[in-house]
Parts: structure tokens; C-alpha cells; sequence
């Protein structure tokens, strides 16, 4: 490994911080904790459920960013720490290596590898459904880095393993779809569901979508009955109250208009690890973390990889300098969640949260702080 | 020659009929003829045999529902039917040839094979195809051929609005007329060339029709670059 490659974690910026992790009453008995960790389990409608190690996930890594070599390693050492991981075969395969070779993301385990069903399917191939535990349906509209809703040049080779010389649209962008186009409308997706769920029977099927018109959206999606629904909350500058507050909501509406059951994923931008633990109080059943992954993604290519130039440096030796990176940078911050929801596991579930501020425990009905 | 095998998907089910075909033994030998399925029982079913990876000749009767054939990779279908949305989406390989109409987005992300529909397809025919030809003798819908990426889409009648939006290594002939082309395309002159390799895929997908009754729509950037004789720098698209 370089030996300057370090990353010093700054304290992360709570963005839920009037709402406090609350003790549990004093004169509890002091006793050990029977916890099972934090992990649970995604109820499927058509099938077993699926358990989860850790209710963490990576939802949108930008594999074509880094070589597809490192891409791969790091997907598997991400998902060693028990953090679900969102990626295609062809985006994480390196190139003249058919992803039948022995992919990266067969062996993703005890995490669960999300399968991104993008409405255009760009890069996707039959044999992502094989080992799919979770397809995640995107309705979300993705912006690329100059804020078109759009796919960048890279990320099209990628997955298209195009070369330099003959690029797609000319090396330009493509842009992006709102549906898939064999979809008649939002309302017809539950055909889109039972064909994927005949394509990954073992697969979970969650659908993802924006806060914005969530309570247009929200109810017609529930009725096409996912598994569950990832909510994107990253794309827009939501302070702290209307993160936890479309949380809620979201949680609300798919009790009404689907099951108390439907797994709600969050993916609320920047957080720590304390957010976490607080959005799955608010009703989440798991977090998205890119923001504690990406940076450290991009600064693992400095990790020296294999080449015919270094003969000492092996794939698997590279694969080990990598995974030791991995957990050197994440474990901080997911401890520091597992922690968190440890000690919050131990206080009675209604009596989890409160707040010192009179606007949020108006907003969330929690205990006020007086 | 072998008689056929007459299968029913109603009594099979979707996974077992899958099965039954995926037993059938193949000749050996280029020459040798595919064995033939006769597929009966079709009542517009979901997802009906998606994923076939075994080289085999299916005559089925009746309709089917959403996603028929999706994935095909060696099979060579012939329904007489409609089929719903989806129909050969994702395609790789083979043919699917469908005797009535089809829904939306006929052939999406396909990546090989022909896919043949006599009668009319719905709108985004051919949205984000990524290889393959696909073959209408009928009309299509608005947005045909949407986000494609490669391939050929081949329309005998007329075309809705948005015709080749967003489409890059693309060729669509047309016959008819199309109530709009999308920002980015333009007609552009057939050539002898296309004319011969036209000819040979209406041939090939049973479709009569002589190819100078087609006309060619293209991105004007791929015009640009062919009347440029494909200079050396590749232009930007966008």
C-alpha cells in the first residue's frame, strides 16, 4: 500500500441533531443486552424473506470512475463489513474478462448485492439477475456531474465496453428516462415487478423514486406492490427536519397505501452515524452511506494495482492492500452506527427519541425535553 | 424429418415448458434441421418464455401477455398472436416473429437477434436497443427507437411522433410517413449499400417489400461523419 494513503474522518456534521438518542430511564436494571444486531430482514410478498447483516447500503458507487479492477475488490471488501453494495457485473469486471468468470459480486456475502435497474438498462445483462439479492427499479431521475439528467461518457463505456476509438453518441452524454419504455405508465409497473420477480425469483423487488410528488407517487408505486421502496433524498438541499419529516412520511404513506411491512430505504445525502440510527427510528428500515463510501473509493486509487510492471504486486495481494483500506477507513464510522443502535436497542421503542426543541417534538411526536 | 413436439404452457406452466424445451436433443451438425415445438395453451400469460438459451424452432397459437420472449438467446419463435408490453425485451439472440400486434416498448435493450412484428407495435419500439434488428410491417408508436444505442429498426408503415429521439449507432428505414422526426435526426439519401443490406434483412424477416420504398433515418451527426468519410476526429454528439 502508499504509505501516504490515510484518511483522517473529521467529525461528521450531525444533521438530525435536535433529536437526541435518549438513556434509558434511570433505575433500569443494569444487565447485559440480548441484541442480535442490527441487521433484520426485507418481508418479501412472494417468498421467503431475505436477512440483512446490517441495515447499511451503498446505493449509487461510481464504479466508472475507478479502474473495473479495483472497482470489484472493493465492492466485495465493502460488503465483508456487512454494507449491502449497488453495481452491475460489467461495472466491476475488468475488460476481455467475461463477467461469468468469476464476477466480483458472487461473493458479496453476508452483505446483499442490490441489482440497479435502470429504466434504460445500459450495461445490464441477463446473467445480474443470477445473483441479485435486491432489484432496485429507478424511477429517480439521476443528474450527471454538470446537472443534465444524464449518463457521462465514462460511465457508458463502461458499461457498453466501448473503445476509444469508437465511442457511443460520439463520446458524448445519452440522456436519462424517467420509465422504463416498455412500462405503459407508473400504473402498470406491477407487470414490470412479477416479470422481474420470474427473471430473480430469490430477489427482493424495491422500487426507488424522488421526495418530489411523493404523494402523488408514492400511494400509485405502493400499488403495484414492491417489496419495498428506496427513497432518494440526496439530490435536493433538505435541512435536518425535512429529512426526518419525508422519512415519516414516506414510512406513513406505505402503511396506508401498501403494508406496515414494505421495507422504506433512505437515501438522505451526507449523514453520520447517529442519523442513521435516528432515520430508522423515524420509520427507515435501512441507510444509504455513499457518503462515507465515495471518498474513500476514490482515494483507493492510489493503492498500487497489479501490472506487468510490478511483478510483486499480485491480485490477490492487491485485493488484500485494498480490503485492509477498506476497513481501516469504514470501520470508525460503522462501529460508531452499530454502537448507536446497540445503545438505542436497549431503551423501550416508543421512548427512543426526544428532543430539547418544541418545533420537532411537534413534528415527530416525540418526547419533549422540557 | 422429426415430428413436432406439441407442448401445452398451460398445463406445463412457464417453468416447465421451459424445461421440457431445454431437454429437447439438438442435432449435431450446422446442416441439421431444428427440432420443432408446437406450443399450445397461450392465454395471454406473463413473462411467457423468457430466457430461452436452447436452439429450437417454436410455432405457438394464441396470446400472450407483457414480456414474451424477453432475453431470447437461440430460440426461433413463430406466434400467432398478439403479445402485450415488453415483447423481447433484452433480447440477445435468435428470432421472435409475432403474427399480430405488440404493446410498448417492443424489443427494449435488446442486444441481438431479429425481432419481427407483422402486425403494429406500440410506442418506444426499440427503446435503448443495444444491437439486433427489429422489423414492423405495420405502424409504430411516438418515441421509437428512444435512447437506442445500436442496431436497426425497420418500419413498413408509418411512425408516431419523436421518431429516433436520443439515438446514436442507429439505422431506421421507414416506408410511411412519421408524424415528427426528433431534434438530433434527419432522412438521409439510401444508398446502394442499404439497399442490398435492406433487401437481405426484409428477406430474412419474411417481410415483402422492395428496399427503395424505404427511406433512411439517421443521427445527423452519423450523416456528417459518413459524408466527412468518417474523418479523423469522431464528432461529439451533443
Amino acid at each position: 500500500m502508499t504509505p501516504e494513503l490515510t484518511m483522517t474522518w473529521e467529525p461528521m456534521q450531525e444533521r438530525l441533531a435536535p433529536l437526541c438518542l435518549l438513556p434509558p430511564p434511570t433505575g433500569t436494571p443494569w444487565a447485559g443486552v440480548a441484541w442480535e444486531g442490527a441487521g433484520g430482514t426485507i418481508p418479501r410478498r412472494h417468498g421467503d424473506p431475505i436477512v440483512m447483516e446490517m441495515p447499511l447500503f451503498w446505493y449509487d458507487p461510481g464504479w466508472h470512475r475507478v479502474p473495473a479492477m479495483l472497482a470489484g475488490v472493493f465492492a466485495q471488501a465493502v460488503a465483508r463489513l456487512g454494507v449491502s453494495v449497488s453495481a452491475l457485473h460489467r461495472e466491476v469486471t475488468p475488460p476481455g474478462r467475461a463477467p461469468e468468470d468469476g464476477s466480483p459480486l458472487a461473493s458479496v456475502h453476508p452483505a446483499l448485492r442490490m441489482l440497479p435497474y435502470r429504466p434504460e438498462r445500459y450495461g445490464l445483462r441477463l446473467n445480474d439477475f443470477g445473483t441479485a439479492d435486491v432489484i432496485d427499479v429507478r424511477l429517480a431521475m439521476v443528474r450527471d456531474e454538470f446537472g443534465r439528467f444524464a449518463y457521462p461518457p465514462a460511465q457508458i463505456k463502461r458499461w457498453e465496453a466501448t473503445t476509444d476509438e469508437d465511442p457511443l453518441a460520439g463520446g458524448g452524454w445519452l440522456p436519462a428516462a424517467t420509465l422504463p419504455p416498455d412500462v405503459a405508465s407508473i400504473d402498470h409497473l406491477a407487470s414490470k415487478l412479477d416479470q422481474l420477480r420470474l427473471l430473480a425469483p430469490e430477489a427482493a423487488l424495491f422500487v426507488s423514486l424522488g421526495p418530489v410528488r411523493i404523494d402523488e407517487e408514492l400511494p400509485r408505486v405502493a400499488a403495484a406492490s414492491p417489496d419495498g421502496v428506496v427513497l432518494r433524498l440526496d439530490g435536493f438541499p433538505l435541512d435536518g427536519i425535512t429529512l426526518a419529516s419525508m422519512t415519516r412520511r414516506a414510512r406513513e404513506t406505505l402503511t396506508r397505501h401498501a403494508s406496515p411491512e414494505t421495507a422504506l430505504w433512505v437515501v438522505p445525502g451526507p449523514l453520520a452515524p447517529a442519523d442513521a440510527v435516528k432515520l430508522i427510528e423515524l420509520g427507515a428500515n435501512a441507510v444509504a452511506i455513499d457518503t462515507w463510501c465515495d471518498p474513500v473509493l476514490l482515494l483507493a486509487t492510489q493503492i498500487r494495482p497489479p501490472s506487468s510492471l510490478s511483478p510483486m504486486t499480485s491480485e490477490s495481494s492487491f485485493a488484500g492492500n485494498v480490503e485492509a483500506f477498506v476497513r481501516e477507513q469504514l470501520t470508525m464510522p460503522i462501529e460508531t452506527f452499530r454502537g448507536y443502535a446497540f445503545s438505542a436497542n436497549q431503551v423501550a421503542a416508543n421512548d427512543r427519541l426526544g428532543t430539547f426543541d418544541e418545533s420537532w417534538a411537534r413534528s415527530f411526536d416525540v418526547l419533549y425535553l422540557r | 424429418m422429426a415430428e413436432p413436439i406439441v407442448l401445452s404452457l398451460k398445463k406445463l406452466g412457464d417453468a416447465g415448458a421451459r424445461k421440457a424445451i431445454a431437454r429437447i436433443p439438438v442435432p449435431e451438425g450446422e446442416e441439421s434441421p431444428m427440432p420443432e415445438v408446437q406450443l399450445r395453451g397461450l392465454s395471454g400469460q406473463l413473462g411467457a418464455l423468457m430466457r430461452l438459451d436452447h436452439p429450437v424452432r417454436i410455432e405457438a397459437e394464441g396470446d400472450l401477455g407483457d414480456y414474451a420472449f424477453a432475453f431470447n438467446a437461440q430460440a426461433d419463435v413463430r406466434l400467432n398472436g398478439s403479445v402485450g408490453h415488453g415483447v423481447g425485451e433484452g433480447m440477445i439472440g435468435g428470432a421472435v416473429r409475432i403474427r399480430g400486434d405488440a404493446g410498448h416498448g417492443a424489443g427494449a435493450s435488446m442486444t441481438g437477434g431479429t425481432l419481427a412484428i407483422y402486425g403494429s407495435a406500440g410506442p418506444r419500439c426499440g427503446a435503448a436497443m443495444r444491437g439486433g434488428g427489429i422489423f414492423v410491417r405495420g405502424d409504430v408508436g411516438e418515441e421509437t427507437g428512444v435512447g437506442a444505442l445500436r442496431g436497426t429498426i425497420v418500419i413498413g408503415g408509418d411512425a408516431g411522433a419523436n421518431l429516433g429521439d436520443a439515438v446514436n449507432n442507429v439505422t431506421i428505414f421507414i416506408r410511411g410517413r412519421a408524424e415528427s422526426l426528433a431534434d438530433g435526426v434527419t432522412e438521409a439519401p439510401l444508398r446502394k449499400r442499404e439497399q442490398l443490406r435492406l433487401g437481405l434483412m426484409l428477406i430474412n424477416a419474411s417481410i415483402r417489400g422492395d428496399a427503395k420504398e424505404f427511406r433512411r433515418i439517421v443521427p445527423v451527426a452519423m450523416l456528417e461523419a459518413e459524408q466527412a468519410k468518417r474523418g479523423e476526429v469522431v464528432p461529439n454528439w451533443r
